[in-house]
């Protein structure tokens, strides 16, 4: 009866387990946060530079508005609003210091140009500079550090360092370049100069994009973003250029890196964008989710050390026996699964040798399983019925029995058949809690420990004086 | 022998839940075999010779033979009559083995025997009593020459002869 009970058990476990699908899960990625900064547009003539009339309004904020929209289709990303984000900076707490701070030099730094005092006016351009920058300040207010850099580049004209003079000039038209310019406002020199840095800042629409690196990655990092992308209209030959640039804060790099020409009606410019968009999205490397572990895994495998102490026990000494668990598991739901236990054990030698023959045992457990999980761990609770078969043993409390020989004269006069128990092969029923946890150290594999105890009830005439095993575990296994 | 880490994690467990072996007169022990030998008149008439004794310990029970031989340890100088004893109702507690055995003729006699060390080997030192206390032999000194392998190969564990 009992071996037909195994039996049944084990061909249901397996009719079970073979019925059900490998669970397939699909790949997932973590959101890219993006911050997607408004078309810079370089496509004024530097001619009208020193026009009287603000240049027209061209296409750029319609445009910045698509890609915008455009990035934020994107799959996988998430995109943050330029003017809340430029508000937020603001509102941040060292803002307004190093705001002030900034403004402060640079008010004296005019004062200092007035008074002719034009390297002490440089020398505090470069500190109220140096404090904007802290708070990336161009990202806010462009037009007003483009004044800095314009009045840093007049004040190197005049101490006649014109190489200088040109990069400062250059940023001011990068930074605003809506710039103009009153005509005679300026010495004919710095005029001069002024249209060189113009029409070199229309030129190198590539190599401006991100001047400093690091300080951007930094900003990227303070501000949690994965990913700039900054995006320049410029016009080469009279053909409209956008040029596209991600600086990706993992890679430490420009990941992307394009220029495309704009033409036809404005829904033909769109649909270039949303072109390169695509392309963008497609060739950016992204970081995958792991799925939970309770998705991952459909079936657990797992083979572990044993150690098993009897709270009752036929002997004098707790009786402890060693062995293997073979485990193996079927999640039928997420945190909920089906698990059968086969356990193989050997009694080691009680204190005071009351087991004159080793006791070996073999138990199958099968129960369902509940189990909670992290990413890499997984705690579960088994409670089992389960069927215990001992082997045929024997015990003796009198030291004769266990010094003489078996058969000998000396077993035969001082230990006579009384003082020896024996016990013939039983099997036991009862229920078993299973209480495990297993750390996964890869996708699949993984340790386990495990504390478990068990009741008898059966045979229910009590005849065997054990009861009450509490096994600890510790091993290892696969699930997948 | 290396212990493979099963055994090690085996011995481990078991020291974890609280079962160590301790002191104890597991083995042979033997009278020395240069000195003089042990007078035991008063036990087995006209005994002069040497003393052997073949133990098992099981918690505080010892389980064992007492052998005597008249020159040297081996079966051909064994003892002409009684050679063999059966140690009885054996106690190893707080470092004293206690035990009674019976001689020939039915005389049953005590044993009580202090484990210690004489330097060199561990020593059970003392003397063998009648059943009201009284000794009757003058301080004996057994030292460990083997343990339980010994009794195996030398088949200890047989007990006497039957006659």
């Amino acid at each position: 009866m009992p071996s037909r009970l195994i039996t049944t058990t084990l061909v249901l476990s397996l009719v079970l387990g073979a019925s059900f699908p490998v669970l397939c899960a699909t790949a997932q990625f973590k959101d890219q946060k993006v911050l997607v900064l408004p078309i810079r547009e370089l496509v004024h003539s530097c001619d009208d530079l020193f026009s009287p009339h603000p240049p027209p309004s061209g296409d750029a904020v319609q445009l910045g508005r698509f890609l915008q929209q455009q990035v934020t289709l994107a799959q996988y990303t998430k995109t943050i609003s330029y003017s809340k984000f430029r508000s937020e900076l603001a509102g941040s707490a060292s803002y307004k210091e190093k705001l002030v701070l900034g403004r402060e030099r640079y008010l004296l730094a005019k004062e200092l140009y007035r008074e002719l005092r034009q390297t002490e006016a440089e020398d505090n351009l470069l500190r109220s500079i140096r404090f904007l920058q802290q708070i990336f300040y161009e990202l806010v207010e462009p037009e007003a550090l483009a004044e800095i850099y314009l009045l840093l580049g007049v004040t190197r004209m005049e101490l006649g360092r014109k190489a200088e003079a040109h990069l400062a000039f250059k940023k001011a038209m990068f930074l605003n370049p809506r710039l103009r310019i009153q005509r005679g406002y300026y010495p004919e020199p710095v005029e001069q100069a002024l249209s060189i840095a113009c029409e070199d800042s229309r030129r190198s629409v590539g190599s401006i994009s991100f001047e400093d690196v690091d300080r951007a990655l930094q900003f990227m990092k303070n501000w949690k973003l994965d990913a700039i992308l900054i995006s320049i209209l410029s016009k080469r030959e009279e053909k409209t250029t956008l040029f596209l640039g991600v600086l990706d804060r993992r890679s430490r790099s420009v990941v992307y890196r394009e220029t495309i020409t704009l033409a036809g009606s404005m829904e033909e410019k769109e649909a270039q964008i949303s072109r390169a968009v695509g392309r963008w999205s497609a060739c950016t490397a992204r970081d995958s989710i792991q799925p939970r572990l309770e998705e991952r895994h459909r079936y657990v495998f797992s083979a572990a050390y044993q150690q098993m102490a009897y709270l009752s026990y036929p002997t004098r000494s707790i009786l402890n026996t060693t062995g293997f668990s073979f485990e193996s598991g079927f999640f039928l739901l997420r945190n909920f699964a089906l698990v059968a236990k086969a356990q193989f054990t050997s009694s080691l030698p009680d204190r005071f040798g009351d087991m004159l023959s080793p006791l070996t045992s073999f138990r199958l457990i099968l129960g369902p399983a509940f189990s909670v999980s992290g990413d890499w761990w997984r705690l579960y609770v088994v409670p089992g019925a389960e069927v215990h078969m001992l082997g045929a043993f024997s015990t003796s409390s009198d030291p004769d029995c266990k010094f003489y020989k078996k058969d000998s004269d000396g077993f035969e006069a001082m230990c006579p058949g009384g003082q020896i128990k024996k016990y013939p092969v039983t099997f036991l029923g009862g229920v078993n809690v299973s209480l495990g946890a297993q750390f996964f150290f890869s996708n699949r594999l993984f340790l386990s420990t495990a504390l478990s105890i068990s009741t008898y009830f059966m045979p229910f005439d009590r005849s065997i004086e054990m009861n009450f095993p509490v096994a600890v575990e510790a091993g290892g296994g696969i699930a997948f | 022998m290396i212990p493979s880490k099963i055994q090690v994690l085996g011995c481990l467990a078991v020291i974890l839940l609280g079962c160590s072996s301790g002191p104890n007169v597991d083995g042979v022990w033997q009278t020395p075999s240069s000195d003089t030998p042990v007078s035991l008149d008063a036990l087995f008439p006209g005994y002069d010779g040497r003393l052997q004794l073949a133990l098992g310990q099981y918690g505080k029970d010892v389980a064992g033979t007492l052998r005597l031989y008249t020159t040297a340890f081996s079966l051909s100088h064994q003892f002409e009559t009684c050679p063999c004893a059966y140690v009885e109702r054996g106690e190893f507690q707080g470092n004293v083995f206690t035990f009674s055995f019976e001689a020939c003729g039915g005389n049953r006699f005590i044993g009580v025997f202090e484990k210690g060390d004489d330097g060199d080997n561990e020593t059970l030192r003392g003397v063998i009593q009648d059943e009201k206390g009284v000794p009757l032999t003058e301080e004996l000194t057994f030292a460990r020459v083997g343990d339980d392998n010994q009794i195996l190969e030398e088949e200890l564990n047989q007990g006497c002869p039957a006659d």
